[in-house]
Formats: structure tokens, sequence, C-alpha cells
């Protein structure tokens, strides 16, 4: 058997087992999501709203101790439960002396919480927690020791005003799950295996193998899955009843639902569809060919390669995946396409608000038009004039006019923005001179504007010339002697002869230029800083200020970013386009 | 052949890579210290230090040892938000208390009320102690505290203003536009150095229960006036910024700056310069009032020695290590006791600031008031630095701050 035909089978078994290794990690992380944890959560979320409904009823220290042994009769797995109760306020109205009403210590019953201990502290922080949220607490936690525990806690209502809160910490058992997790391995092994056979000895049909095989994996996941949410209700329904049955009441225990997550789930079972179908494809087979064609340079690519992946592609795909969710006190909530519906319609804004995502986009838009006009006019027209052989002292022009490029480009903002400064700046200083009238420069919008145009260019112009003259010197010189042997003018040798050389080596620097003048986030950032009232923006400035100046929106910026990306990303196809045409003509 | 061997030399260092990054420590963990980020420079730091050095070598008793980690101010905060709910960050920090609202909710700092008593919450400066507190939690206890003041130079005002009006006055007398000279500066688009405006003509920007309170009468008249002093016939030099309030200062061109302790470091030694509480507002009679800042000591959420932590935070900022700073630095520290001192009473600076605080407003350090500052920023620059109207400005504002509002927490979701 071919060589070749072994690394193709390998390679589709690969795909494979990666298909069925990521909708495994999906099956597995829903279910922890939805069952597991949920699971581990409510009985502590029950108890201790028991126990707060018990005591409501009638708070006298003997009868909370006696709730709370009722309460508990049942169960072991309660490592500590005990209520705290309310002081009297202080002076500061953080200061509280919390004391225990009960407590599965009974020594402690009447005891003031202890400063040494941790364990108190953890039990102060929980009733501060649901005093000042008004509502039952849930936190998992797994401290020094690291085994995980989890706190219950419940206020204690009476007469309308919270009393003291129930709290109870358990330490959580491995729930009862109807299957274990090996079957779903097993299945992805043999699934890996029959892809290697079928690769091996029958090339057609281990496409089929290995659809059947995902499609089996994910009718397996959702089977398992739904037998983990059947079990957490079932074990949740009997706590419940045995609750119920200690209270001899009715009372509502609420704050018992955990909805399960399907995120997980969504997300991988189609990812590995996705995978399987390419490995149907045969892009497996096709990237093999590749491969053992061009194994050393392959080899050679390896370490670039993850080098690419760790620092481009995975802070991409962070920041693709974080364009979907709200961003909110260090949590992040999935909230679908609702941050780029807020961009793109403008976000009720009139078109003419500078906080409008198509006014930003019509003054990027500009800018970069502008800049990359101006740059290459300018930078064109100093190669022209240095590439004059009867000019002397050609190195020094040089050599100052790559200047500006060659300064770090924000020290160049700065100083730009000291130059434009109304009374101290030197350019209106100029202006006086020659008889104007001084500018305002940060104050209206076109202003601005020029501002920020004017720096950019001292910029910019530089590399435009540089890419200019190297081309420049590429024309063979017989051409021009040629035109001059012909007769013709200036600007027709110029028209007909110059630009159209120059184009190979123009173009990928306009479409350059226009990249990194699209984002050029240091010279609006610095020197018109968006003003007057945000309107010298440019779509990076904006997506900044969303992340950082107004309230930590990272979700929306992400999508800011996500959208330049796709407008850079089509700019660039039709310049492809565009230059292929023309050089075809 | 060439690429087997290469391969096999890679994977090598790769092993050796990972094994001495995995060799376990020899250091204990109940013998490493606790870690202190701070971003204090020059004599705050010698200070600092020195406190530590107290600590270190005798007062610490059985707790571990304080580390000191400097960490560039422009930093400091993503540095914490990212660093410590991953469990990298320090034990403890001094930092300002603007954020704690946020690093409260997203339980980056630790509530630390359950180590206090009544006694030791009193060794502080009430006002101090009121900006360090969240919700119904104290996160921090006080180091210092900052406001602005105002500077004047001695040589060019001999009687400084203590009214609106004697500060019209004198200005106009020191504000000669051709040769470049004013009579104020100070960094008149920015909220946190208008805000002594806005209170002294009677505005705010939320009222105890959280309403927002932006768009108010006394937030206009109170922007008019900024207009006012910084329009073409004012005494504000056009395009004030920080940078530029030090700079004109520093040079003698402008007389007097509403400009914070930071200023002091970057004065010239032969300056002579005063410094007195900003003067009343004419028209209503009150003072102006600018915002104060409390900078505090905040212990991390994830912290493994908290009791420890805590510890170190009290004799920090003890009333002994207090007047250690407010004596070698110069800081405006948080302990009532250093205040009693005679060396501290006798400086000048350090009094003005006593003095300002009477009447300085603790800035909220909510989530909700990190909102406000871009939106209010943008309407001041509308208006005092544009000359427009200030009450559509304000609105706007308001209407602006309000959409923040609505849109973070609508994305909040209840557990």
């Amino acid at each position: 058997m071919k060589r070749k035909h072994i690394t193709g089978a390998l390679l589709t078994a690969l795909f494979a087992g990666s298909a069925v290794a990521i909708s495994a990690a999906a099956v597995y992380l829903s279910a922890l999501n939805s069952g597991e944890k949920a699971i581990i959560e409510s009985p502590a979320r029950a108890y201790a709203a028991a126990l707060a409904l018990r005591v409501a009823k009638d708070a006298s220290p003997p009868t909370a101790q006696t709730a709370l042994a009722a309460v508990t009769q049942n169960a072991k797995a309660l490592e500590h439960i005990s209520v705290v109760v309310e002081p009297r306020s202080t002076k500061y109205r953080f200061l509280r002396k919390r004391r225990f009403l009960a407590a599965n210590d009974a020594k402690r019953v009447g005891a003031v919480l202890n400063k040494q201990s941790p364990l108190d502290k953890r039990l102060y922080d929980a009733a501060s927690s649901v005093r000042s949220a008004g509502k039952p607490l849930l936190e998992l936690r797994s401290p020094q020791d690291s085994n995980l525990t989890v706190l219950a806690a419940a206020p204690v209502m009476r007469e309308g005003k919270h009393y003291a809160t129930a709290i109870v910490i358990t330490a959580p058992k491995a729930p009862p799950v109807p299957a274990p997790a090996w079957p779903l391995f097993a299945c992805g092994l043999a699934l890996f295996a029959f892809a290697l056979l079928a690769a091996l000895f029958a090339p057609r049909l281990r496409h089929v193998l290995v659809l059947l095989g995902v499609i089996g994996m994910s009718g397996f996941s959702w089977w398992w899955t739904s037998g983990v949410s059947a079990a957490y209700t079932a074990n949740l329904t009997h706590t419940l009843a045995g609750l119920q049955r200690t209270l001899g009441t009715s009372g509502s225990l609420d704050a018992l639902s955990a909805s399960p997550s399907p995120w997980a789930l969504i997300i991988g079972i189609p990812l590995a569809l996705v995978i399987s179908l390419l490995a149907l494809f045969g892009v497996g087979r096709r990237m093999a060919a590749s491969m053992a064609e061009h194994r050393l340079a392959y080899t050679l690519l390896i370490p670039a390669g993850l080098g690419m992946a760790l620092l481009v592609l995975l802070p991409f795909v962070y920041g693709l995946a974080l364009g979907f969710f709200n961003h909110q006190h260090g949590e992040y909530n999935f909230v679908g396409l609702k941050n780029f519906v807020e961009i793109l319609s403008g976000g009720d804004r009139p078109l003419s608000h500078p906080l409008n995502f198509y006014f930003t986009l019509g003054v990027t838009v500009l800018w970069t038009a502008v800049n990359v006009f101006l740059h290459v006019t300018i930078g064109l027209a100093l190669a022209l004039v240095l590439k004059d052989p009867l000019l002397r002292f050609k190195g020094i022009y040089r050599a100052l006019l790559i200047l500006p490029w060659a300064m770090p480009n924000y020290i160049t903002a700065l100083i730009w923005k000291g130059m434009f400064h109304y009374q101290y700046g030197a350019v209106n200083h100029v202006l006086e001179i020659v008889g104007l009238e001084k500018v305002s420069w940060f104050s209206s919008f076109s202003t601005a504007f020029i501002a920020n145009v004017t720096t950019n260019t001292w910029l910019g112009f530089p590399f435009m010339m540089v890419v200019a003259l190297g081309a420049l010197q590429s024309i063979p010189g017989d051409v021009y002697e040629a035109a001059a042997v012909d007769g013709a003018p200036r600007h027709k040798v110029f028209f007909h002869i110059t630009l159209p050389l120059l184009r190979p080596a123009l173009y990928p620097a306009i479409v350059l230029g226009s990249i990194w003048t699209f984002n050029m986030f240091n010279i609006i950032y610095l020197v018109s800083a968006g003003a007057p009232n945000g309107s010298s923006d440019i779509l990076i400035t904006e997506a900044y200020r969303w992340a950082f100046q107004r309230g930590d929106r990272y979700g929306l910026a992400a999508a800011y970013a996500l959208i330049i990306f796709v407008v850079l990303f089509f700019y660039s196809k039709i310049a492809n386009r565009l230059s292929r045409v023309s050089e075809d003509g | 052949m060439f690429s087997r061997r290469l391969m096999t030399s890679a994977l090598r260092s790769l092993a050796l890579v990972v094994c001495a990054t995995l060799w376990p420590g020899n250091a204990q963990a109940e013998d490493k210290p606790l870690v202190l980020w701070h971003a204090y420079r020059v004599q705050e730091r010698a200070a600092l230090e020195k406190t530590v050095d107290a600590w270190n070598t005798g007062g610490r008793g059985a707790h571990p040892k304080i580390k000191l980690l400097a960490v560039p101010y422009d930093a400091f905060a993503d540095k914490i938000t990212a660093a410590t709910p991953r469990g990298h960050g320090p034990d403890l920090f001094i930092f300002a208390h603007d954020r704690v609202g946020d690093w409260a909710e997203s339980k980056i700092i630790e509530p630390i009320e359950f180590w206090m008593t009544e006694k030791h919450a009193d060794t502080f400066i009430l006002k101090t102690i009121d900006a360090l507190c969240y919700g119904d939690s104290l996160y921090g206890l006080p180091m210092a505290f900052k406001s602005t003041l105002l500077f004047y130079n001695k040589k060019l005002v001999p009687e400084p203003p203590h009214t609106t009006d004697d500060l019209w006055r004198v200005g106009q007398q020191l504000t000669d536009r051709k040769a470049g000279r004013y009579g104020l500066v100070y960094d008149n688009a920015k909220l946190y150095f208008h805000a002594p405006w806005l209170h002294g003509f009677g505005g705010m920007i939320f009222d105890e229960r959280g309403k927002l309170h932006i768009s108010s009468k006394a937030a206009v008249a109170a922007m008019n006036f900024a207009r006012k002093i910084s329009g073409p016939t004012g005494i504000v030099p056009p395009e004030s910024t920080s940078t530029l309030t030090t700079t004109l200062f520093a040079h003698g061109k402008v007389a007097m700056a509403i400009s914070g302790p930071w200023m002091v470091g970057e004065l010239k030694k032969d300056l002579e310069v005063g410094a007195i509480p900003l003067p009343i507002v004419s028209s209503t009679g009150k003072r102006a009032a600018p915002f104060m800042g409390a900078e505090g000591i905040m212990m991390s959420a994830k912290s493994k020695r908290k009791a420890d932590g805590f510890a170190a935070m009290k004799f920090l900022t003890s009333d002994k290590m207090a007047l250690l700073r407010a004596k070698a630095a110069r800081q405006p520290v948080a302990n009532k006791a250093a205040w009693l001192d005679p060396t501290v009473k006798a400086d000048a600076l350090l009094s003005a600031f006593y003095a300002q605080l009477k009447f300085a407003k603790v800035m909220l350090g909510t989530p909700e008031m990190r909102l406000v500052w871009s939106p209010y920023d943008m309407a001041l620059q509308k208006v005092v630095v544009g000359g427009g109207p200030a009450a559509p400005a304000l609105a706007e504002a308001q209407h602006e701050v309000q959409r923040f509002l609505e849109s973070s927490r609508k994305g909040k979701v209840q557990p």
C-alpha cells in the first residue's frame, strides 16, 4: 500500500477522532452545567431555604435550635449549619457584630463570631451578601485545602425585615449519574478504529462511516444528558418531599430551580459535524498529499505555525467569541447578536450623532482616503525629485525625509498636538506671523480632522516614498531613452511609462497603507482625542472607548473589532481583484 | 535524517523546560511573604518602604513579612482586574477608591469589616472610610486622601481670592491675552476639575437614592460660570489640560491653578507657592467643593492569608505609621491623630488639604459613577471649550449616561 494512502487514512481518522472528542467534551460540559452542578447545589439550597422558613415562624433562640435539629435530622452530608442573627446597627453602616442564633455546634449558640476563624469570616460574608442582596445566596468555593464546598444561605424575614441568615455548608459528594462517561470514550475509540480500518481497506466507505459515527455520537450525547437531567429532577423532588414532611407545611422553598445550560452542546455538536464534513470532502486526503510532497517544508513550518496559532489565531478566536457576550463586573453573559444589532442599527442615535456607527464609519473612510491620497502623492513626488540624477546631496535628503517614519509615532503625535495648541502652539504662531487669524484646532470637526490628517501625512509619506523610490530604480533606463528619442513630452512619459511600471509595487503598498491608516489608533487618540464631542473618532478608537471608558463593554468593543475586520477583509479582497484586473488589462 | 535529529533535540530541550518549571520550589507556604503592590513614587515610595521595614523587622510578630512591588500607575487597575481572578495578583495593594465598586462586584477585593471594631474605625477620618465603603461593606483601610486646591504664585497674587467674585476680579487684573498671561488655569474640560463649581452651585451627579441629576439648573449655572471664566473675555487660557496647568503655573505664566498634590513635585523650589481651599461661590454662598479621593490598602479576595493580611493592613495604616508618612512624604494621611502633630500642623500645604477636606465631597466609587465621566467631559468640551449653550449639552449627557446605565443593567442576569 502507498505511503500517501496511509497518511491520508491517518488524517481522516484524526479528523474523526477530534470530531468525537469535541462532541464528547461538549456533552460532558453540558451535563456538568445542567445536571451535576444542580445536583450538588440543590440540597444545600433546599436546606437553607427550609431552615430560614422554619426559623422565621418562631425566632426565639431555643426554638431556632429545635428547628435546626428538625431540618437537619435526615441530612448527614451537611458539614456546617447555622443561623446568624443580625445585630443592632452601629455608628458605621458596615460594622455588625453577628452572633449565632442556632448552630449545629450547640456550644456556639449565642456566641459572637470569632475574628480568628476563617469559617466564621465566610459565614459573616455570606450573611452580608444575603442582607444586601435581599435574596438567597449560593456559592461554590474551593478554599485552601482545595476541597470543593457549597455554601447556601437564605434570609430569615420577620415582620418584613431581614432578621437573620440561615447558612448551610456542604461538601458535595459525587452525584448519581445514569451512565458513566466511559461509553463516550469507548465510542470515540471505536470510531477512530473504524475510520482507520475503513480508510485502509475501504476508501469509499470511510466517509459514510465517519458521518454515521458522529451522528451516533450526537444522539448518544443527547440521551446521556437527558439522563443526567432526569436524575437531577428525581434527586431534587426527593429532597423537597423530605423537607416538606419535616416542615409539616406547604411553605414555598423557592430559589431551587437551576436551568440547564445547553451552550456547550449547541456549539460543540455543530463544530464536530463541520470537522467531520471536512473529512468527508477529502480535505484530509488533499492535505496528506500536499504534506507528503513537501514534508520538509511542513516540518520547518511547525514552530512558526504554532507561534502564529498561539499569538494570532487564539486571540482572534477569543475576540470573535467575545463579540457575542456582554461583560458586567467580571461576568460574561451570552447575548447572541445583540452587540452587532446595537452597532449596526446605529444604537437609536441619529445619523449625524458621533456615536452612530455609520457616522464613525464615514469619518474612518474619509480619513483613510484622504490620508492615502496624500501619502501617495507626496511620496511619489518626492521620489521623483530624489531620482533626479542632477540632484546633489541626495543621501542627506533621503535620510532627512525618512526621519518622520523612523521616530516612534506617538512621540510625533504628541509633538504635533502641542503644535496645534491654540495659545502656545507653533502652527497658530506661524498663522499670526503671516497675518492670519488664530484657529482653535480642536473645537470643530473640520479643523480637528485637518490636524489629524496633517500629523498622519507627516508620518505616512516616507513609507510611500521609499516604496516608490525602490520601484523607480527598477525601471530600466532604455525605456526612457526610447521615449526621449521619440520626443515624448514629460507628462506623457510619466503617465505612460513611469506610472504603469510603478503600479505593481505601489498597489500592495497602497492596500497595506490604507489598512494601517484605517486602524491608526495612536494619531486619533493622541492628537484630537476624538474632539469635538467624539466626532473625529474612527472605528478603532470608538471600540477602545466602549471597552475602557464607557463601562467596560468588552463585548461591544469586540463586536466593533469584528466589524472592522470584516470591512477590511472585503476591502482587501476587492482591492486584490481590482489589481488583478488592471494587471490583466 | 536531518529533520529527525532536529525533532529529537527540540523535544529534549522542551522536556528540560517543562521539568524546570514543574520542579517544586523549596519555599514553604508559611514563609512566603505577603505581596503588596503599590504605585507610589519618590518620597511616598520611600515613606512606604520605611513603614514596611518597621513591619518586617519586629512589628509583624508571628505574621509573615511583606514584600513590596512597585507597579506603574497607568497599568495598575488593569493588572489588578486581570491578574487577581486567576490568583496571580498580590495579597494586598494600595490604590485609589474609585474602582472599589467594580472590584467589589467582581469579587476581586475582600470585604474587611469582619475584622474591624468601632474603636479602630474611629481612628480614621470619616470621609476616607466612607470612600472605601461599597454597599454595606468596607473594602480597605484608608492611607491618604486627595483633592484639588487653589494654588497661587505668591509673587503675582499677594492676596489670594476667597470668593468667586474675587477670583474673577483678581484673574482679570492678571490676564494679558497678548502676552499669553492668564489669571487661572485648570483642566476645564474634565468633570474632576469642574466638580468644585458643580457642587458650589448646588449641583450633583447622583442623589442618595442613586437617581441621576446631571441636567439641573444648578449644573447649568455651574457650567455657565466655567464658560464665562474660560471664554474669550475670561481668565483661563484656551485648551487647558493637566500638563498645561503644571507647565504654565511652573513658569509663572499663570498666577493661579486648580490642581492636586501631584503638581507640587513638579514645581521648582524657588517658586513661592501658596495653597488655599477653593473659593466660596458668590452667587450661592456655598463653598466650591472638589471631589475627594481616598487611597487605601485593599485585600485581594484570592489572598490565602487574609487574617495575616488584615494585621499588616492595620499596622501600615496605624497612627504611628501614618505620622511617619505625613512627615516623610508630606502625604495628607487619613488618620485623625496625625493631624494633631505640631510638625504636620505647621506644614502649610498639608494644612490647606486638611482645610479643604471639610468642604470636599467624597467621590462615588460605584460602577455607575464610572459611566458618567466620559459623557460629562463631552458636555464640558461643548460648553466650556466650545462656548455652546449649557442646558442642551447637559440634557444630552444625562440622556447618554441613562442609556449607558440601562444597557449595562440589561446584560445582568439575575441568578
